[in-house]
């Protein structure tokens, strides 16, 4: 069975295997507008960004749109799905406007991108807790056969991000325009920092208090320079 | 904002500055900062994890490693999108940006 953490130096809360679990076959499940193949493609993708020598080089420039090359990529994914895959995985807080219109213009689908970004976050929630624990990556799942389902919710237009969304001005709305991902990144948020319920609950404790998490995803968002 | 809501909500020591500082002198937020460079950063994250067992303990040790796997997705969620702060958002967070020297990055 998948996210045992035989090897994790301490015990793990059963809730987050559990999570993590259901993550995974999510991962590995037809999407909303992506075959199962290209979304473990995407997932491989990820992995493969973390040693690639361009995104290396990328990171290290001024700006990373003034180096051009190829992506250490290891699938046969479509070079602009690996440019995002990548960019959105080694150095996202530098993406900009521009970028997202040039790609989406070239004709990859705002539905779609939105997908690719479900399924490269959820790479990072579940890689990051891995590595940051000590732990070997889990081995990325088979793929379950299935169509995708295609289908985009009314109402969906570009309002406060740049992508089209549903509801409220809220992070937790940003994937909206493919509800499936909202629905897996909550999933997830609740086990490895609080369910929505619990967002309201400045007292909660999780083996950490409030505030000591709340510094830790502080600081995270610190390092990684995102001021959302 | 949800750590100065939750500080003080629960009348915690933990100090808004410490998610910026370089180093802090209160060991608990020290052994965290230290273990979120350590992972982000390619760090010495062997010894960061001993430090914050010995400080905190296991079940501390797996939520703050959880937590940063929550904010590496978040973080890529909302820069990914281009997502930006709300106004009320914006007028909420004046005095911590001011504090944090974060209006630095504003363009207007």
């Amino acid at each position: 069975m998948a996210f045992e953490f035989a090897d994790a130096p301490v015990p793990v809360r059963p809730d987050i295997g559990e999570a993590q679990r259901r993550a995974w076959r999510h991962l590995a499940s037809p999407g909303t507008w992506l075959t199962a193949c290209q979304r473990r493609a995407i997932a491989e993708e990820t992995r493969a960004a973390r040693s690639c020598q361009l995104c290396s080089d990328r990171k290290a420039a001024l700006s990373p749109y003034s180096v051009t090359g190829s992506h250490d990529s290891v699938t046969e994914l479509p070079s602009d799905i690996v440019d995002a895959v990548h960019r959105l995985t080694t150095d996202p807080g530098r993406l900009t406007r521009s970028w997202y219109d040039e790609l989406t213009g070239a004709g990859l689908p705002p539905t779609h991108y939105v997908e690719i970004l479900g399924v490269v976050t959820t790479m990072a929630a579940i890689d990051g807790f891995h590595l940051a624990l000590g732990m070997e990556l889990e081995p990325l799942p088979e793929i379950i056969e299935g169509e995708p389902a295609r289908i985009r919710p009314e109402g969906a237009e570009v309002t406060f991000a740049w992508v089209p969304t549903t509801g409220r001005h809220s992070v937790v709305n940003v994937m909206s325009l493919v509800p499936a991902e909202v629905e897996a990144f909550l999933d997830l948020h609740g086990a490895h920092y609080l369910s929505i319920a619990e967002m309201g609950d400045m007292t909660v404790e999780k083996g950490l208090t409030r505030p000591q998490m709340e510094l830790v995803a502080g600081r995270v968002s610190s390092v990684n320079e995102c001021f959302y | 904002m949800m750590l100065r809501a939750s500080s003080d909500a629960t009348g915690s020591a933990t100090d808004i500055h410490d998610v910026i500082a370089d180093d802090t002198d209160d060991p608990v937020s020290s052994a965290l900062t230290s273990l979120v460079d350590a992972a982000l950063k390619h760090g010495d994250l062997v010894s960061a994890r001993r430090t914050v067992l010995e400080v905190l303990g296991p079940e501390a040790l797996v939520t703050a490693c959880s937590v940063i796997g929550n904010f590496e997705k978040m973080n890529r969620m909302a820069d990914g999108t281009g997502l930006g702060l709300s106004d009320d958002q914006m007028a909420g967070l004046a005095d911590i940006r001011s504090e944090l020297g974060f209006d630095a990055f504003i363009v207007e």
